[in-house]
């Protein structure tokens, strides 16, 4: 082993600028895609907190209409009983109740539509960072209902309101009354989300009064003590029976596995139908009774299973964990990996030419010299060895470069971050909501040597033709050659 | 410079296995790189056509200060006036009013929060996408009730055809104004926003809500082509002499778009520039190995009185040559693999619904790829750019070769 080693040391120094060139070419690439990871992971840590952990929760109950309809109407009655009951699990981090309303709210001069939550300040401190995010002066929602109200900076500033003044609420309550009331403004918050920061936020015990919903909700969040996907269907599945074994007729959101062929489906707009196919991409053809259409991921959410126990609308109470109800927020966790293994792809199918080209040329300048070795008698094996050795000692040498580039560029990206808005400050407008467009880098050790792993398998593939048409020389031609 | 080219294009056959070999790395390396350009231009133009066609246009007149502060009382009055002076100016362009209004839409089983547009209904059919997303009932009529939902809202109110909803808003310091409506027809767009919030009603509704007749948001012209845009606006400007208005062409109008475009478009740019750098890494260690393979060669030319100024040329055109080689190549290559995506479109629709929304504009989930020929060229003449940028410091190894060294050299 020893001798192979000193023999490609040798061949590699014997033309170090090629070497050289060489493998900084392959620096550069293994540092870009460390970074480019990096940022990626520090991008999706940012995604999650925002959609997951702020948004949808790690579990979601509610009314099974109300994720289709999102109407007053479909909230789920009887509230305070789940509400006692999830509390109580030991899985249960956190829980909150949420009522969401849409109104005309306004001042005497000016209104507009605006969606209203209703929460339970004590609950939704554990689970949203709006409390942390006011501004200066304000202040969160009192524990005790007092008609207090929040609102975004962007209903502030379209509204023309300020602190203390008086925010006019009005609109239509579940019983077709009409509800009117006044609420104190108390405190502007500043949220990254674009819905959030055009609406307002108040006491939940104050908005079921207004629109005579008392004991109305229309979702739980709850947050579970452990965020691993497994742990989470486990423990939406013992809600699930916990909630039927107390009489509640829950409805079970289909699955992704639940739509195989031969599956009675239902569609508002279609009607009934039943799955023929589905491909590797998840995309399912349904015939319907006039025609047959395809459904991808995102449009099977608001498809219907015919054989069910409770169908959506006779049922009162249905659970989800957060990529089963979102499943455009899923999507794109899912397409985390995808980006980078494409960017990855990519710049190493590229990068390889210029290894191959390398390994070709160092092994056509030695024709001579390995007709020379072949003639004392080396096998053909070791020919082929002796070259991969090479290709793998000059990728040391481009991995021991990419990691001291990339490091430093994975250093200023961890602690400075990257203001992809080029400098204008301007959030980035995304799914609804405005992210921070300063986007810091997240290392983590395990993905950061994806990179250096693919730099070997390329240059072990690529020195591979090289090495076979290297050991296949006849020995004499070989050493004829000028 | 002949005998030059000619010995150029002699040494990049002479070693053919390696010449190929580089001019696969530049041509693939461009295909890539043409293929991301293809697709981007394709979704700016889609994002162009959505916009102008849904929010603006190529000529847009709004009440000064309007595109900033988006104040519902910067309402252009004697708006079907100006729509008549510039229908003379462009007999051939489609002309809409527009009137945006938020407020309340209400039906027995609960409220939502709407925006509606109120529009020329004949004009706007032929304009804006959302007429052929009708997916229940038909487009708006001239009746100051009609209105037509998107699918979410009409599962929020809980409301058919024909159904009676009433809109609320207020505006100034009227009172809380009511107009009735009555359902005309149900969009379905696949993008949510527009699906839960959108809603279309005739101009003459907005009588009933700002107390004011004959006013509105915005005159949109519309042409077929975007290039008349420019010169369109600046026409308008010099004809239409009334105080206090905006005259924009459609990027003024849409800056959110355009911001996006020119984000996008520098985010593209550094991972092409990337690509190129790795490529170049390559195309420079071709050209110094067959430098220092052929100094012997060099030292004889040099001793038989070549000048070594010449050889550099030689080397900087066997670099040049190897791009444009490869830079044909990448772009036939990168043409015929953007070709499907071309004609046939990347459909999206199953990852992203029917349509998607960016910056308030509804976009079809089916991008078409744009040819979009100045980069491509562009992209050709980069390549033979950075091959002779390669062949520079080869070249420059030459000047200071010594011919009796050179000719030992083995």
């Amino acid at each position: 082993m020893q001798f192979y080693l000193l023999v490609s040391w040798r061949n590699l120094w014997r033309n170090r600028f090629r070497s050289l060139i060489t493998s900084t070419a392959m620096a550069i690439a293994i540092a870009l895609c460390m970074s480019l990871i990096c940022f990626n992971s520090g991008f999706y840590i940012k995604f999650e907190e925002i959609f997951i952990n702020q948004r949808l929760g790690h579990i979601q109950i509610q009314n099974p209409s109300y994720s289709k309809t999102k109407a007053l109407q479909d909230s789920i009655r009887k509230a305070d009983e789940i509400y006692a009951h999830i509390r109580d699990m030991p899985q249960t981090k956190a829980i909150s109740g949420r009522l969401q309303i849409t109104a005309l709210a306004g001042t005497k001069e000016k209104s507009a539509g605006v969606v209203i939550s209703g929460i339970i300040p004590q609950n939704e401190k554990q689970i949203t960072t709006i409390h942390e995010q006011m501004q200066p002066g304000g202040n969160y929602i009192s524990d005790e209902p007092k008609k207090e109200i929040i609102i975004g900076y962007k209903l502030k500033e379209e509204l023309k309101i300020d602190l203390n003044d008086e925010l006019l609420v009005y609109t239509q309550a579940a019983d077709g009354s009409i509800a009117n009331d006044l609420f104190t403004v108390i405190g502007i918050y500043k949220s990254g989300s674009a819905i959030l920061d055009r609406g307002a936020i108040t006491h939940l015990t104050d908005l079921q009064e207004m629109m005579v919903m008392q004991n109305e909700v229309h979702e739980f969040i709850v947050i579970s003590q452990k965020s691993e996907q497994p742990e989470l269907l486990s423990f939406s599945q013992s809600i699930q029976k916990d909630l039927k074994q107390s009489k509640r007729k829950v409805y079970t959101f289909p699955t992704d596995e639940d739509f195989v062929p031969n599956t009675k489906v239902y569609d508002a707009r279609y009607g009934e139908g039943t799955i023929i196919e589905k491909d590797m991409q998840g995309i399912t053809s349904i015939k319907f009774s006039d025609e047959t259409r395809e459904f991808g991921p995102k449009q099977r959410a608001t498809l219907e299973l015919v054989d069910v126990e409770h169908p959506r609308n006779k049922a009162d109470v249905g659970v989800r964990t957060w990529w089963q109800s979102d499943p455009t927020v899923a999507e794109m966790m899912g397409m985390r990996d995808v980006g980078t293994g494409i960017f990855l792809g990519l710049v190493f199918f590229i990068a390889g030419f210029g290894i191959l080209n390398t390994m070709m040329m160092s092994v056509f300048e030695r024709t001579r010299e390995i007709g020379i070795l072949k003639a004392l008698g080396f096998r053909p094996r070791r020919i082929v060895f002796l070259i991969i050795v090479e290709s793998i000692l000059l990728s040391c040498l481009s991995a021991l470069l990419g990691i001291l580039f990339g490091g430093f560029l994975i250093f200023l990206l961890v602690n400075y971050g990257m203001d992809i808005s080029g400098g204008t400050g301007k959030p980035l407008s995304f799914m609804g909501a405005n992210i921070d467009p300063v986007i810091y880098g997240h290392f983590s050790p395990s993905e950061s040597t994806l990179p250096i792993v693919a730099l070997f398998c390329i240059s072990v593939l690529a020195s591979l033709w090289p090495a076979i048409r290297a050991a296949r020389l006849k020995p004499v031609e070989a050493i004829r050659q000028e | 410079m002949a005998l030059l080219i000619t010995l150029a294009f002699r040494n990049i056959r002479r070693n053919l296995r390696r010449s190929i070999i580089t001019l696969l790395a530049i041509s693939v390396g461009l295909t890539v790189m043409l293929l991301g350009l293809c697709l981007q231009h394709g979704s700016y133009n889609a994002m162009i056509r959505s916009g102008v066609s849904q929010v603006a246009g190529h000529v847009v007149i709004q009440k000064k200060d309007y595109q900033e502060q988006r104040e519902p009382l910067l309402l252009l009055t004697n708006s079907s006036q100006i729509k008549s002076d510039l229908q003379k100016e462009f007999p051939d362009a489609t002309i809409t009013n527009r009137a945006f209004l938020g407020g309340l839409l209400t039906a027995p089983k609960g409220p939502t929060a709407a925006s509606i547009i109120a529009v020329d209904s004949a004009s706007e059919k032929t304009i804006s996408d959302f007429p052929q997303k009708i997916i229940e009932g038909e487009w708006l009529d001239d009746k100051p009730e009609s209105i037509v939902i998107g699918s979410n809202m009409a599962e929020t109110l809980g409301v058919k055809l024909n159904n009676k909803i009433v809109f609320s808003a207020q505006y100034g310091k009227n009172d809380i104004a009511f107009h009735v409506f009555r359902i005309k027809g149900i969009f379905h767009t696949g993008s949510a926003e527009a699906d839960s919030f959108i809603a279309y009603a005739n101009l003459s509704m907005t009588k009933n809500i700002l107390m004011q007749d004959d006013v509105s948001h915005q005159v949109a012209v519309h042409f077929e082509d975007v290039e008349q845009s420019i010169p369109a606006t600046e026409q308008t400007r010099s004809k239409l002499s009334i105080p206090d208005i905006d005259i924009l062409s459609w990027d003024q109008a849409l800056p959110d778009i355009q911001n996006m475009i020119e984000m996008d478009r520098v985010s593209n740019a550094f991972i092409h520039f990337v690509l190129a750098v790795i490529v170049g890494m390559g195309i420079l260690n071709t050209m110094l190995m067959s430098v220092l393979e052929r100094t012997r060669e060099f030292g004889v030319m040099i001793s038989i009185g070549m000048k070594p100024k010449d050889l550099s040329i030689m080397i900087l055109l066997e670099g040049a040559l190897l791009g444009l080689l490869g830079g044909v190549l990448g772009i036939i290559l990168g043409y015929l693999t953007c070709y499907p995506l071309v004609t046939h479109g990347l459909d999206l629709s199953a990852q992203m619904g029917d349509s998607y929304d960016a910056a308030g504009v509804t976009i079809s989930a089916i991008i078409y790829g744009a040819y979009h020929w100045p980069s491509i060229i562009l992209y050709g003449f980069l390549a033979v750019f950075f091959s002779t940028i390669c062949a520079i410091y080869p070249a420059l190894k030459i000047i200071y070769l010594k011919p009796v060294d050179a000719m030992r050299h083995h």
